[in-house]
């Protein structure tokens, strides 16, 4: 069962953070009540569903972060950059857990501490808005082992005392003698000392061994102080304390061994009534009476004892806590799991032996169910209420009734018969409560004990029809499926799109062999049916895969947020398009390059306010995160309103590092040079920012852009900031390319990057200095002969009168490319290239023809 | 079969009690509100509702107190599940019309045990 509930809290506690985050920033920007009722609940839920799994050091983390919020929605704490940072990092390492629970099922070794850390962090600013808020957050905190160890009279006291409270040891350094400490000193003056226990800190060494100069000393104390004052008189020797600060729950400690006479009898219903009627004085005298006729070292015994001292003070649910630890039971009026801040246990003895008559689990439980209604019928109710909770609290009694021994069942029934209104009715349960001998509760067998639920004999209560209840008007229902599923079954589907091309080539060869046309049109028509079919599966195993670019943007507002308060700027991230969608692998692939470019923009294209006012533009910068769909490809763009980039400064640079020569710059447009920047081993910015430089520049960028099967390009006006445009296919699985021919060999060209084919007669080829142009329409393109950038050598023969050149886009620009002649069109899988031809340059990969052949399918940018 | 109506926004939740209460021989419906909540309440029948505090657009609270004032509903056995553990935080729920309060995590023989006795299960 835990992994499966594992497997679906993973993601749900992904979203709840996603959540909290996001309303966090939201609420920096202008305060919203229900952004931070948003943030509250996600929390709420997730410390709530932790509580299922064993992840203490999680849920403590989360339920820190979760009382803070509990005093900024009270108003009693402004949320400050500061808190802002220490929230979002500690809920950053419960992201960070879950990534390891999802592999590993546990959290990592070092959680424990790396949750104390934060605690004490988040309790921090808590205790700046209030005692009553320390003293809460302290109660998230692991209390130390051993404070049961610290005598009950002392920690009695302390709990008087009352928040708030700390519990520290010490340990002096072996040689704190020699420093003039004096640590007998420092623990006697300590703020606030409730408890104290001295003890060696580990085996005393054999006499000869033993330096009589050097410290042995562990001192546990207890104060009644805030954790900031302890932490202040430890000063100087903080790094030899643990401080914790801890609740006043923490100290009821109960070890001993466990009493299983049968003396308690009914002492926990009764204590239950009596604690819920406010009948203090009577409990601690039921307490007393008992406490004499057991045994002193008991487990029980030190449950009674701390209910007589706690009787007139504490609260009822720290009372009904230590009533539960003597008997046991817990149901209905205290808290039931692990989690549950409350009374330490010591584990009850694993199987008691039921007592002749004992009680069933099902029996105490219904006990329990009974007290909890008297309890509840104590408890004021508006008059709207009244009739409808007396009628619910009928019904709950009637079906205990059905649990208890028969005489006591029939008893109550008939009191129940007569009783009319509420006041009665509760009247009834008391006296139930009091006369309960078959209540006697024995230390509760708690482990496994399935009750026996016949499902089929259940005479239910009003449930005229069952079974047959579909999921009607629910939520579109969702199902999370491995990715590697999906995967595979894309596979699937693009290697039928592929070879469903056989057909097309059969068609031609039973024309050619056989000379049948009929067969060969028949076949034809299969294909196209085929083909239609295998198309669609595709498209609906994409959009499988297709998930909204709001999966890589979301994690920018918090990327900005954090860079900009570190370079001392001040951004508006604007995101658009957040909705358009791509295939899952294209995605990632962005993620990076596109982390990398908004940092550029930060670090480098917008200035701090002080500049920007100076060149007369508003102190706060634009950022624009947008993303929209163009036929088949994503554009994703990232346009800042910096300072641009000065074309002469990286033209300057460009021919100072040799990545262009004199010449080429003579021909190169303006916005030619930006895009210079996307040069290996480029970098605009002289000094190395902790932020975008790391010797990373842009040509990363577009390399893996290019590897995913994109480009990317740069445009750019001085004074008035810089766009950056990515385009990327839609998915990565599937590519339409056309064949070419170049010296007698075919290659694939990718359909995306070829806008047009034209025939260009000899005569309207011109020579631009180094290079071929041609005129298209309007436009004057550059020519560019296949052969050549493939190193085929020229071409033999006399030029035909008409080139064939294709026209392929290359970022913003059009090459004309110069080949033999044009082939087939068709859609294949591109195979990376691996092994040898790994780092071939210029090839996208291979694709397999129908016909069993072998293509290479060129990467124009890298080409050309 | 006895049918059990959960409401709890937390999916993981709703599955874990799901999964328990299924196991125990129980129907189980499920409501991410306490608006949904109502709406199954009113629509179909049930014999024991286990209701979450902390929920959007209506909380546990509200819930029960609504509930209380229907007639389908008033006769329903409800328990409140909650995270807190505060005596005032089990006032609140009796006073809303909470037959039972427990603090999560609720252990699965708990839950059995609970659900058995309030959804009228003869043993």
């Amino acid at each position: 069962m835990t992994n499966a509930l594992l497997a679906q809290f993973i993601p749900e506690a992904r979203e709840l953070l996603e959540r909290a985050g996001s309303g966090m920033l939201a609420l920096e920007k202008a305060h919203s009540t229900e952004a931070l009722d948003e943030i509250f609940r996600a929390v709420h839920t997730l410390k709530g569903t932790s509580g299922l799994f064993d992840i203490a050091p999680l849920t403590n983390l989360v339920h820190a972060a979760e009382d803070l919020l509990v005093e900024v929605r009270a108003g009693k704490l402004t949320l400050e950059p500061e808190i802002v940072d220490g929230l979002l990092d500690s809920l950053d390492l419960v992201g960070h857990w879950i990534d390891v629970l999802e592999t590993r099922e546990v959290l990592p070794d070092d959680a424990e501490a790396a949750m104390s850390g934060r605690v004490v962090a988040l309790r921090g600013w808590l205790e700046a808005g209030g005692p009553a808020a320390a003293a809460n957050a302290a109660d998230s905190q692991a209390a130390p082992d051993w404070l049961g160890a610290l005598p009950e009279v002392e920690r009695q006291a302390a709990y008087a005392a009352g928040a708030p409270l700390v519990a520290w040891s010490y340990e002096p350094d072996e040689a704190c003698f020699f420093r003039g400490d004096d640590p007998a000193h420092l623990v006697a003056q300590a703020p606030g000392l409730v408890g104290l226990r001295v003890l060696p800190r580990g085996p005393v060494p054999p006499l000869e061994a033993y330096d009589p100069v050097l410290s042995w000393l562990r001192f546990e104390v207890l104060c009644a102080a805030s954790a900031e004052a302890v932490s202040e008189h430890l000063r100087y020797v903080s790094d030899q304390v643990q401080v914790s600060p801890i609740t006043p729950e923490d100290l009821i400690v109960l070890e001993g061994p466990e009493d299983d006479a049968e003396v308690f009898g009914d002492f926990g219903a009764r204590a239950r009534l009596l604690v819920a009627t406010g009948a203090r004085a009577e409990l601690k005298a039921a307490a007393a009476g008992l406490l004499g006729i057991i045994g002193p070292a008991t487990r029980q015994a030190g449950a009674l004892r701390w209910i007589a001292a706690l009787s007139a003070t504490a609260a009822a649910d720290a009372l009904l806590r230590l009533v539960s630890a003597i008997d046991g039971a817990a149901p209905g009026t205290a808290p039931t799991g692990p989690a549950a801040a409350g009374v330490t246990t010591a584990p009850p003895p694993a199987a008691v032996p039921a007592s002749p008559g004992a009680e069933t689990p099902l029996r105490q439980r219904a006990e329990a169910i009974l007290a909890a209604q008297a309890e509840m019928l104590a408890v004021p109710v508006d008059a709207a209420l009244n009739a409808g909770r007396l009628e619910s609290v009928r019904t709950v009694v009637r079906r205990c009734l059905r649990h208890l021994a028969p005489p006591r069942a029939e008893a109550l029934s008939a009191a129940l018969a007569r009783s009319g209104d509420a006041a009665a009715l509760l009247a009834v349960l008391r006296d139930a409560a009091d006369v309960s001998p078959a209540a006697a509760v024995a230390p509760a067998p708690k482990v496994a004990q399935k009750p026996a639920v016949p499902a089929a004999a259940l005479p239910a209560g009003p449930s005229p029809e069952a079974a047959e209840s579909g999921p009607g008007t629910g939520p579109a229902r969702m199902l999370r499926v491995d990715q590697a599923k999906v995967d595979t079954l894309m596979n699937f589907a693009a290697e039928l799109v592929v070879a469903k091309n056989g057909l097309a080539y059969l068609a031609g060869r039973v024309e050619q062999v056989s000379g049948s046309r009929q067969l060969g049109r028949e076949i034809k028509e299969q294909y196209a049916v085929i083909d239609r079919i295998a198309q669609s599966l595709q498209v609906g195993v994409m959009a499988i895969r297709m998930m909204p670019v709001s999966q890589v943007f979301q994690r920018f507002p918090r990327l900005v947020r954090d860079t900009t308060r570190k370079l001392g700027k001040e951004v508006e991230l604007v995101i658009q398009g957040e909705d358009t969608e791509a295939d899952k692998n294209v995605l990632e692939s962005l993620a990076d390059p596109l982390i990398h470019m908004v940092r550029n923009a930060l670090d480098h294209g917008i200035e701090t306010p002080a500049d920007r006012v100076a060149a007369g533009k508003p102190a706060r910068g634009t950022l624009r995160l947008s993303a929209r769909q163009e036929n088949d490809n994503v554009i994703i763009e990232v346009a800042d309103d910096g300072k641009g980039i000065d074309p002469e400064v990286v033209r300057d640079k460009a021919l100072r590092v040799g990545l262009i020569t004199p010449d080429q710059a003579a021909q190169m447009a303006s916005e030619d040079f930006v895009n210079l920047v996307f040069a290996p081993g480029f970098s605009t910015k002289e000094q190395v920012s902790d932020l975008s430089g790391r010797g990373v520049g842009m040509d990363v960028v577009r390399s893996a852009v290019r590897k995913a099967g994109g480009d990317v390009w740069l445009a750019s006006r001085l004074g008035q900031g810089s766009c950056v445009t990515v385009q990327l296919p839609l998915t990565m699985a599937v590519t339409r390319i056309v064949t070419v021919e170049s010296h007698g060999q075919q290659y694939g060209v990718a359909m995306d990057a070829v806008a047009e084919t034209v025939k260009v007669p000899q005569r309207q080829i011109h020579r631009i200095k180094q290079r071929e142009t041609f005129v298209l329409r309007d436009a004057v393109i550059p020519l560019v002969r296949l052969a050549d950038s493939l190193g085929l050598g020229p071409a033999e023969g006399a030029p035909p009168d008409e080139e064939a050149v294709m026209v392929a886009r290359i970022g913003r620009e059009r090459v004309g490319i110069v080949v033999d002649g044009f082939r087939e069109r068709m859609e294949v899988i591109v195979r990376p290239l691996d092994g040898l031809l790994a780092g071939l340059v210029g090839f996208s990969g291979t694709a397999l023809l129908g016909d069993g052949r072998v293509l290479l399918v060129l990467n124009l940018p890298d080409l050309i | 079969m006895a049918r059990i109506l959960v409401v709890d926004d937390a999916t993981t939740v709703r599955m874990y009690y799901r999964d328990v209460l299924e196991e125990a021989g129980f129907a189980v419906e499920e409501a991410v509100n306490g608006f949904e909540g109502l709406e199954k309440a009113v629509a179909e029948s049930f014999d024991l509702i286990l209701v979450d505090v902390n929920m959007p657009k209506m909380d546990g609270y509200a819930f029960l107190r609504q509930g209380r004032t229907m007639s389908e509903l008033q006769v329903v056995p409800a328990v409140m599940i909650s995270t807190e553990s505060a005596a005032q935080d089990r006032e609140r729920a009796y006073a809303a019309g909470a037959n039972l309060y427990l603090v999560k995590p609720v252990r699965p023989e708990v839950l059995t045990e609970v659900a058995t006795v309030m959804a009228g299960v003869v043993p």
